[in-house]
């Protein structure tokens, strides 16, 4: 076993919403376990609990029991503070809608992150946010609006803001939930090319068989439970 | 977060929300020239009042009026003559919070006063006069004129017995009963700028007469009075011989008395010995006490109270009292305005926040704290506030110009009319800031502690 610390240890986690009578279990005891470099893709049907555990798993949710951490970081005992500053080093997020905000350029969209860097570098920043648009096949638009963009060029700014921290781990939400098929096919072979490229942790979750093809392991997820895993 | 990356987010926002800002903006710039418009006026009227009408900065003090020393002071003899004694003005001088006791003495024998040609083209009839006698260092600072405000016997001149003993610029000072006398000049006197006022600005005009306030301030020679001692309309005095003295009119100071003549106290109190006994030439009938600071006036007061002495023109506290009731009723007015205008702040914040909720998550996804939203929110509101209480300071300067120009052109003249009725003292105008960005905030407060509260998650259920 190697002594580096695993990019995500999950033990039991479970998440409840509303109270009394009315309480639905969105996860029950989930543990989970991810390396560095490896790339899991959640499979399960909608309501299964997947963006649920995504959430966690980002640290965007602390609603959560069981323990959860992160390069060996416990989240429980970080401070907002730290748990956000957590995020905008390491953490990409790839949302299924692409979440692009409407009255930013797509450059300032990708550039979004530095806004709340410890120390923003601006010319440094825009360099690489214009080098990840030109690696992403965005060249030339970084001037456009989001709505000037089609559903695949939205994915790949929303994908260039993510990367734009060079995050250790990348979450993504039904990257190809709203794209057509084949633009969905060429989002998934991003995927896979980016995290050929190093050692960059990518955590998908999804409906999609397509995208299960590209993982390195595939768990399902069932009614808020994790149900199988393969290989 | 950075202040360059703050800065980025406001400027951001202040081009999306332009209208709703605007709008919020727009309260604040009400509230803020209503307060500081509000507050210069009630700040320049009492400067007036205060400064011109009713100064404040020195307490004139006096014994109280037509006291009854009783049966058993009557008749042991030893009842406290009137006025204030030598003992008293050290006290008061002694006390750490007065600077300086300035002694007054009210010319204590029936006199009539003759003359006015210099002044109004004829002699006015020969009228009553009421004098004091003042010690010159208390108008020293006022008078810039080349005639002197001092006892003239300081310097006699020749001995004589009449007038014609003298040169025609002087008169013989000759007291009852002596035998001979000295040449002087005229007497010095001061007239109270309250008369002058007066006189120019209601009794001129009214009467078809020149103003005096012009001419006695350009003729250096002074306007020559003759003034008869121990004798007037009502009657004699009890001792002394009726005589006909000269009295220069000097200058005009806002510490003369407001209808008569002022003189320097040694000649009153020479003339007082004459004509009243040494009792009228030796206790001040009054005293004028000069603060270290305006705000120690309340104990010097109290102190004198329980010395016998009470303030001899209340007007100036009841003017300082009525102006500073009427500032605060117009604050509260415009404090009222503010509140609402927050109140418009919050709701405008409060939808902002509520539309941008998924956009919010996005950024705490993107690693923004929980701090930072509301940092962002707050400095919005900061410069909203600041921006509309810029622009509400600069209304009430232009409303302030306005009403200026409107009085000087519209009012008719009138006694103490100011050029401006606004004092704009940086202290207002920084209240005037301070308050409409304290009150943008503090209405977005709610609003910005709500931001700060968003769930991360909420990032994901937007997508």
């Amino acid at each position: 076993m190697s002594a580096e610390p695993r990019v995500i240890e999950a033990r039991a986690l479970r998440r409840r919403f509303g109270e009394g009578a009315g309480m639905r279990a969105a996860l029950e005891d989930v543990s989970l376990d991810v390396a560095a470099g490896e790339l899991l893709v959640v499979m399960g049907p909608s309501g299964s609990g997947k963006s649920t555990l995504l959430a966690i798993l980002g640290g965007l949710d602390r609603g959560y029991e069981g323990s959860l951490a992160l390069w060996g970081r416990a989240l429980e005992s970080l401070t907002d503070d730290a748990l956000s500053a957590l995020r905008g080093r390491s953490i990409g997020f790839v949302f299924q809608s692409f979440h692009l905000l409407a009255h930013l350029s797509i450059l300032d969209n990708v550039l979004a992150p530095s806004l709340f860097a410890a120390a923003p570098r601006v010319e440094d920043d825009v360099a690489r946010a214009m080098t990840l648009l030109a690696r992403l096949g965005l060249a030339g638009r970084e001037h456009d609006a989001p709505r000037t963009l089609s559903g695949g060029q939205r994915q790949r700014a929303a994908i260039a803001r993510a990367l734009f921290v060079k995050p250790r781990l990348l979450l993504c939400d039904e990257p190809t939930g709203n794209l057509d098929t084949e633009t969905g096919a060429r989002t998934i072979a991003l995927l896979s090319e980016l995290h050929a490229e190093g050692d960059l942790t990518v955590v998908a979750v999804t409906h999609e068989a397509r995208l299960a093809q590209i993982g390195t392991r595939v768990v399902e997820l069932r009614e808020g439970r994790l149900a199988g895993v393969s290989p | 977060m950075t202040p360059g990356a703050l800065a980025t987010l406001v400027r951001r926002d202040l081009l999306r929300a332009r209208g709703a800002l605007l709008t919020s903006g727009f309260g604040i710039a009400v509230g803020t020239a209503a307060l500081v418009f509000f507050l210069a006026l009630g700040l320049g009227v009492r400067a007036v009042l205060l400064g011109e009408v009713f100064p404040l900065d020195r307490l004139e003090l006096e014994p109280p009026r037509a006291e009854d020393p009783g049966l058993l002071a009557l008749l042991v003899g030893n009842a406290e003559p009137p006025g204030i004694s030598a003992a008293q003005l050290a006290e008061l001088a002694a006390m750490p919070d007065v600077a300086r006791v300035f002694p007054k003495l009210r010319l204590a024998t029936p006199s009539s006063a003759r003359g006015g040609k210099e002044l109004i083209g004829r002699d006015v009839g020969t009228s009553e006069l009421v004098g004091d006698g003042v010690d010159p260092g208390l108008v020293a600072g006022e008078l810039g004129g080349p005639l002197p405000f001092a006892d003239p016997l300081t310097e006699p001149g020749a001995s004589c017995l009449d007038d014609g003993g003298c040169d025609a610029a002087s008169y013989c000072e000759r007291p009852s009963g002596a035998a001979a006398g000295r040449c002087s000049v005229p007497v010095p006197a001061l007239v109270s700028r309250y008369l002058v006022e007066i006189f120019d600005k209601s009794i001129a005009p009214a009467h078809g007469l020149p103003s005096i306030g012009g001419t006695l301030l350009a003729r250096a020679e002074g306007v020559v009075f003759t003034v008869r001692l121990g004798e007037s309309l009502l009657g004699r005095a009890k001792q002394g011989e009726p005589r006909t003295v000269k009295v220069r009119v000097v200058g005009v100071s806002r510490r003369a008395i407001d209808l008569g003549l002022t003189f320097p106290l040694p000649v009153v109190a020479r003339w007082n010995r004459e004509y009243a006994g040494d009792l009228a030439a030796e206790r001040a009938s009054s005293v004028v006490v000069e603060v270290r600071a305006n705000d120690a006036a309340g104990d010097v007061l109290a102190r004198a109270h329980t010395m016998g002495l009470e303030p001899k023109d209340t007007r100036a506290r009841d003017v300082s009292v009525l102006v500073a009731g009427v500032i605060a009723l117009l604050g509260l007015v415009s404090a009222v305005v503010l509140f609402v205008s927050a109140s418009n702040i919050a709701y405008t914040f409060r939808v902002l926040v509520g539309e941008r909720q998924s956009e919010l998550a996005l950024y705490r996804a993107l690693g923004a704290t929980a701090r930072d939203m509301r940092t962002w929110m707050l400095a919005l509101a900061a410069v909203v506030g600041g921006a509309g209480s810029a622009a509400g300071v600069l209304v009430a300067r232009l409303g302030a110009l306005a009403v200026d120009l409107a009085a000087a052109r519209g009012l008719p003249e009138f006694p103490f009319k100011p050029a401006t009725f606004f004092d704009f003292s940086w202290e207002v105008t920084a209240a005037g800031l301070a308050f409409g960005a304290v009150f943008a905030v503090a209405g977005a407060l709610g609003p910005a502690r709500r931001a700060s509260r968003i769930e991360p998650s909420l990032a994901l259920a937007g997508s």
